[in-house]
């Protein structure tokens, strides 16, 4: 067995002993092989953590109300949940959600590490912080988080999710989390991370939508030496509703993947994806989405827009729409191109005084903004911004 | 000011400007006509620095400086300023942050200190006054979804905030009414002094009624085939081009026998 998957069953035996990572043959895993992953040796989680450093602890203090995990683990003392009274309700050691076969980290996950439930059976004013902060401890770990997030019919709640990591942090993330929306329930959900460029991170995210839910994702990939995000959103009632704005921006040798599949399940649903992806450098940017309609899923709506930008000739850019329809009166649209910055955009901006660097960067973030700006909540917009600023590297060239 | 010194300018590889020579003082105006093809929106692209437009021969200077050795921020920081025939859309890049960006770029350039936000605010509100332009204008992103003649004013508005020393106008006129016409007319008057110069590349002699030249060129086949005073510009419009590619004939003709 390799060492990953060696270091993914150690941290539960009994359970895993039949698990089978995606191997080069495995179509949905073609641009994010796992071999050098597989020829490392890792620790499992550690049980200490490093103590966090000022700078840290300054930022967790400025985020509230939060939950904190510190390599994997849920830190009660530094969560805050106090803001928010009874609108939620913390489950710290919850029964695990069945992740489905085919997502093997998630299994792992849910195996390995306390399942983390947060029900919301309120609406909350501000958005709820989650922290996954890797410390120095888990250099060369594995480090596994299986968390749940409940909405009860009706409510209405943001989260933020910050994925903090050491820059020159070697540890392999492994996060799982299911998401349930009951019935008209809204979650706005923003991924935005700052992590360095060795480290590999394997994102599952489960989406189950009831009648007239709906769930906005917004997400910042800035990627790593692996990054891969899948998301499995099932519409599952009528008229719910998947919403995606999110970019990519991968310079150095940084690798993201975002996998995205929308099930249309129940009538008159409606999915609106659009992901911009820019590579820089020996980046890698990929993405797959996959426009699901099932059978009887009529009067569905799904729509699915990915336009990429290569920046440097070194630099790779994969994208692969797919739609299968099995239903009546669908309306579905998906496009997906690759291209270089506007030689006429770039010289119109340097006709004016602009300097080349700074105008390749003004087109650049104008490119890549443009899918966040759409987001519905202003706050979760703000950061996505902030984060999609401290990503485009001030020397793009 | 500017000197055109027998310019000649490969484009995909064709000869498009073929042997150019033309000299704009300070305080001068300069109208550029001539039938479609010639060469005029090159010479702009090829004086504000576009990549592809590759000099074979010749030379360009302005006040002095070898103008075609400075990339093209350097030239609008010295001063060049082309409006575009086709002025480009950039969705996603704001009006108003974009001209600042511009502006505080040129000033830095030029070791000046840069402005802050409300008082280019200021100085970019009294602008859109004297050319009628909507305050709305500033928060749109660049070009986007603009009418021709709004993209047209819009250059003419970038030339009023970044007051170039020598601003080359490529056709701002084409596609304008009566009354837009008169407005940038009036942009560039304002502009007009001793110490600038105006290169107005247009098709017809009908700008010219509003901005009086002070010589006009006909460019024709890649070379000024003839100068003259405005009058000039009235008697193409009554002949057409048509009148300048027979002299042409007759001159060939006389100088083979
Ligand atoms: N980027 C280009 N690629 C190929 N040919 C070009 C390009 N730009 C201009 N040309 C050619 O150069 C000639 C002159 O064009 P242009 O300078 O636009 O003329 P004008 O502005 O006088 O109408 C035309 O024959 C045109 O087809
Ligand atoms: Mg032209």
């Amino acid at each position: 067995m390799s060492g990953l998957a060696q270091a993914l069953v150690a941290a539960a035996p009994e359970q895993l002993d039949d698990i089978i990572l995606p191997g080069p043959r495995d179509e949905r895993w073609r641009y994010s092989t796992l071999r050098a992953l597989n020829q490392r040796t890792f620790k499992t989680a550690p049980t200490a953590s490093a103590p966090l450093g000022d700078v840290l602890q300054a930022r967790i203090a400025s985020l509230s109300p939060r939950l904190v995990f510190i390599d994997g683990r849920l830190d009660a003392a530094l969560s805050d949940l106090v803001a928010l009274g009874d609108a939620v309700t913390l489950d710290a050691s919850a029964p695990p959600a069945n992740p489905s076969p085919h997502w093997p980290f998630a299994r792992a996950a849910a195996a390995a590490a306390p399942t983390v439930a947060l029900r919301i059976t309120a609406a909350c004013a501000t958005p709820v912080h989650l922290l996954s902060i890797t410390t120095a401890a888990a250099q060369d770990a594995v480090v596994q988080q299986s968390l749940r997030v409940e909405l009860t019919p009706g409510t209405e709640a943001s989260v933020v999710h910050h994925r903090l990591g050491e820059s020159d942090g070697t540890a392999f993330v492994n996060l799982w989390r299911d998401l349930v929306l009951a019935d008209g329930a809204t979650l706005h959900w923003l991924e935005a991370a700052d992590e360095g460029e060795r480290a590999s991170i394997v994102i599952g995210t489960r989406a189950v939508l009831g009648a007239a839910a709906r769930f906005e994702l917004g997400e910042v990939a800035a990627g790593a030496a692996l990054y891969r995000h899948d998301l499995d959103a099932t519409l599952a009632g009528e008229q719910a509703e998947l919403v995606v704005r999110g970019c990519t921006m991968v310079t150095k040798r940084r690798h993201a993947d975002i996998s995205i599949d929308a099930r249309h399940r129940a009538k008159h649903t409606r999915s609106d994806i659009v992901w911009r992806g820019l590579a820089d450098q020996r980046g890698h940017g990929i993405f797959a989405g996959q426009l699901i309609v099932e059978e009887g899923a009529d009067g569905a709506d799904a729509a699915l827009s990915n336009k990429n930008l290569l920046l440097s000739p070194h630099a790779e850019i994969d994208t692969r729409p797919v739609l299968e329809i099995y239903a009546d009166e669908v309306k579905a649209a998906h496009g997906a191109t690759v291209g270089r910055l506007d030689e006429r955009s770039l010289f119109y901006l340097r006709s004016r005084g602009i300097p080349e660097a700074d105008a390749r960067r003004i087109l650049q973030l104008a490119f890549a903004r443009e899918p966040l700006l759409q987001l519905a909540d202003a706050a979760l917009r703000d950061l996505a911004l902030a984060a999609l600023a401290r990503v485009l590297p001030e020397d793009a060239s | 000011m500017l000197k055109i010194d027998n310019l000649h300018v490969r484009v995909a590889g064709k000869d498009i400007l073929k042997g150019l020579t033309l000299e704009v003082k300070a305080g001068e105006v300069h109208a550029i006509m001539g039938p479609n093809g010639a060469g005029k929106s090159t010479l702009g692209y090829v004086l504000a620095g576009r990549e592809g437009y590759e000099v074979t021969q010749g030379t360009v200077t302005f006040n002095g400086q070898d103008l075609l050795a400075l990339e093209p921020e350097a030239r609008a920081a010295t001063g060049v300023f082309l409006a575009f025939q086709y002025p480009v859309e950039i969705p996603g890049v704001n009006n108003t942050y974009f001209l600042r960006a511009a502006y505080n770029a040129q000033r830095k350039h030029r070791g000046e200190p840069e402005l802050d936000s409300m008082a280019f605010l200021k100085l970019v509100r009294e602008k859109l006054k004297v050319l009628h332009l909507k305050d709305e204008l500033l928060n749109r992103a660049v070009n986007e979804g603009f009418s021709g003649g709004e993209k047209k004013r819009n250059e003419i508005f970038q030339m009023a905030v970044l007051e170039p020393a020598l601003a080359i106008l490529d056709e701002t006129d084409s596609g304008l009414d009566i009354d837009a016409l008169k407005l940038v007319a009036e942009g560039v008057n304002r502009l007009r002094s001793p110490e600038r110069a105006f290169l107005v590349i247009t098709h017809y002699q009908r700008l010219l009624d509003y901005i009086v030249p002070d010589v006009v060129h006909v460019l024709a086949d890649g070379k000024i085939v003839q100068s003259g005073d405005k009058d000039l510009a009235l008697k193409l419009e009554e002949e057409g081009y048509a009148w300048i590619k027979a002299r042409k004939r007759e001159e060939q003709a006389a100088f083979a026998s």
